[in-house]
């Protein structure tokens, strides 16, 4: 059995101005110890899909229309929420993209450390301390216990996320989903942060889903890569053959826009992703694609077996050009 | 390129905060953002300025515009000195605010550097009004040019910032800037904000526009990678000061200073099968209140030698304009 298998899911937003549609009918699944990137722009709906799997999207608000969540075997959409509570935290953690704002700026950081044993493990919640201690020095937090006596603004950006990896490897979940782990850091403090959740991977065990935007946080870290774009996924392969060879034309163009591959001029996607309000007929990446033929405008294409993943693109419908060149 | 006329010369400049005063305390500490900092960009250049956050590198930028008052030094634009703090000269307020039409900024964060109650043209037109860069009556053609060299089309004329995404407000910021037909433009972190793609097509139309109209742009970036392809020279900055300066593809490619290195080993690979060495520099830039002794970065140095501590490094020429301050070279 897959740790966690999301089937068909699918996410709608009601809001003043209409409906948006921000995940559509999306699969994938994640195997114990495994690091899957998801990649895509803001407004592909990655950040909406890991919301959804831990239960964080308000009720009122977010429509799952339809799709499964299985974590371990168990449904988490139909999980009554006082159980989804007992999961979230333990099993399952979450590592924000903006630590400042995902810490509580009026509790200390050991308050806010051991809360997660006060609901989890409340025999251990009195006792912890010399725990924090250990696991904050292994997080290459200098002066740990300096930091537990701290509140959140004393600390520096990589700090606080450290704190947060902290927070969320505490009851050392099965799965943890890092949300632009490092977006808001400098690239020394990014190249530590990978560092440590590299740690943390082999220490525990655990499953992570990254989700970023920077293709080079992909190549250090993941194994699996799934591309997301306008709530759904365009291509999902192995990391290498990913890099490698990738399918779908669009991420052969957001492969082709990093700027280590310069000459003369920055490769860019011309246009931007379509808005979530949009009713889209034919593929999503119509009208920005530089391969497209005029049936993508009006056929919606459908996942493909593919090699060692999955494409979603018409080109390849008929089975042809899915074995890897290497 | 080497032989085009300098357009910026900044010499010494400096640029304290005071700290705020412990009660009982009665000498003033002060945060040195920009502590003694020369640097010479010749018409025409684009000059990439790197470093960690909290290095000063916007500061810098912000400084030689007046945007902050500075502590110390001089800035010369164009044989027209801005300041001079040590020979009490003081370009006039009025004369500064003309010399702005020259000088121009596109701020990082394309959301809160424009005026939410300003539709775009007015944003535009305001700064080609005060400037009178061209005659009043053909002011709205012009801007819409502008506009529509910037890829906003003119339907967009009377729209206001919110109705845009990030890509098309940094566009608006950018047409705003260059509406004026400037001739040197600090761009702090244009692009740090937007997507991967966007920040292609943003980068491509600077450099349009840079060869259109001639400009010489300041580029403060923490992207070592995306300096490296737009800039031609590559300024690296660290708790104040310059550490390293060359040629851009020098600098990346056989960086001198192990600060530099750090830096450069710190990005991620490219591709899963590369390997790269690991990045050698621990924990983070230290306050800029309590500098440290010697060589500002003999703390997290992974070769400091005793004489790090003691001695500030010169600065030393390596040969084909690439310098760098480490005594170890």
């Amino acid at each position: 059995m897959k740790l966690l298998e999301v089937k068909d899911l699918n996410v709608v937003f009601h809001t003043i101005l209409g409906e948006a549609e921000a995940v559509r009918g999306i699969s994938f699944s994640v195997d114990r110890g495994e690091v899957l990137g998801i990649v895509g722009e803001s407004g592909s709906g990655k950040s909406v899909t890991s919301l959804a799997i831990m239960g964080l999207l308000q009720r009122k608000k977010a429509d799952i229309r339809h799709g499964t969540i299985l974590f371990d075997g168990q449904d988490l959409l139909s999980m009554p929420e006082k159980q989804l509570c007992q999961l979230r935290g333990s099993r399952m953690a979450m590592v924000f993209q903006e630590p400042a704002s995902a810490l509580n700026p009026v509790i200390k950081i050991e308050k806010q450390l051991s809360e997660v044993y006060k609901l989890h493990e409340p025999a251990r919640a009195k006792t912890c301390h010399s725990e924090l201690v250990a696991l904050l020095k292994r997080l290459n937090i200098p002066d740990a216990e300096d930091v537990l006596k701290k509140y959140p603004f004393e600390l520096s950006g990589g700090m606080k996320q450290r704190v947060m990896i902290a927070m969320a490897v505490l009851c050392r979940p099965d799965l943890l989903i890092a949300d632009e782990p490092t977006t808001a850091l400098d690239v020394t403090t990014q190249a530590e942060i990978l560092e440590l959740l590299r740690l943390v991977q082999q220490e525990t065990n655990c499953a992570i889903i990254l989700i970023t935007h920077d293709l080079g946080v992909i190549a250090e870290m993941a194994q699996r890569v799934i591309v997301m774009y306008r709530g759904k996924i365009l291509e999902e392969c192995e990391a290498e053959s990913f890099f490698r060879s990738a399918r779908h034309p669009y991420s052969q163009d957001l492969l082709n826009t990093r700027p280590e591959y310069f000459s003369g001029r920055f490769t860019s996607i011309e246009g931007s992703i379509p808005s979530a309000y949009e009713k889209l007929t034919g593929c999503a990446y119509y009208g920005r694609c530089r391969q497209a033929e005029p049936r993508c405008a009006v056929r919606t294409p459908e996942q493909i077996q593919c090699g060692d993943g999955c494409v979603c693109c018409l080109k390849y419908e008929t089975g042809e050009g899915c074995t890897h060149g290497g | 390129m080497a032989a085009e006329p300098t357009l910026l010369e900044i010499s010494h400049v400096k640029k304290y905060f005071p700290r705020k005063k412990p009660t009982f305390r009665q000498s003033q500490e002060w945060l040195k953002a920009v502590d003694d900092v020369s640097l010479t960009i010749p018409r025409f250049y684009s000059v990439g300025l790197v470093g960690e956050s909290g290095c000063g590198k916007s500061t810098l930028g912000r400084t030689i515009l007046r945007l902050h008052a500075p502590t110390g030094g001089r800035v010369v634009f164009e044989g027209q000195p801005l300041f001079d703090m040590e020979g009490k000269q003081w370009l006039p307020e009025a004369r500064m605010r003309d010399l702005r039409k020259d000088m121009q900024m596109i701020f990082q964060d394309p959301y809160g550097s424009l005026n939410p109650r300003l539709t775009v043209g007015q944003a535009v037109e305001e700064g080609v009004a005060r400037h009178h860069v061209v005659p009043a009556a053909d002011r709205r053609a012009y801007c819409e040019e502008i506009l529509e060299n910037c890829g906003l089309e003119k339907k967009f004329y009377m729209a206001y910032p919110h109705e845009f995404s990030g890509g098309q407000r940094q566009r608006i910021v950018i047409a705003r800037a260059l509406a004026l037909k400037p001739k040197f433009v600090v761009c702090d972190e244009p692009t740090a904000a937007l997507d991967v793609s966007i920040q292609s097509q943003i980068l491509n139309l600077m450099m349009d526009l840079r060869e259109e109209l001639n400009l010489t742009y300041l580029f403060i970036s923490h992207n070592l990678r995306v300096t490296q392809a737009f800039c031609d020279e590559i300024v690296v900055m660290y708790l104040g000061k310059i550490i390293e300066q060359g040629p851009a593809e020098e600098v990346c490619s056989h960086p001198v200073h192990p600060y530099t290195q750090a830096l450069i080993n710190s990005l991620p690979v490219s591709n899963p099968w590369e390997t790269k060495p690991k990045a050698q520099i621990l924990g983070s830039i230290p306050s800029a209140v309590h500098i440290p002794s010697g060589c500002r970065f003999h703390p997290r140095c992974p070769y400091a030698t005793p004489r790090c501590q003691e001695d500030e490094p010169a600065w030393k020429d390596i040969g084909g304009g690439h310098c760098a301050a480490c005594h170890l070279i």
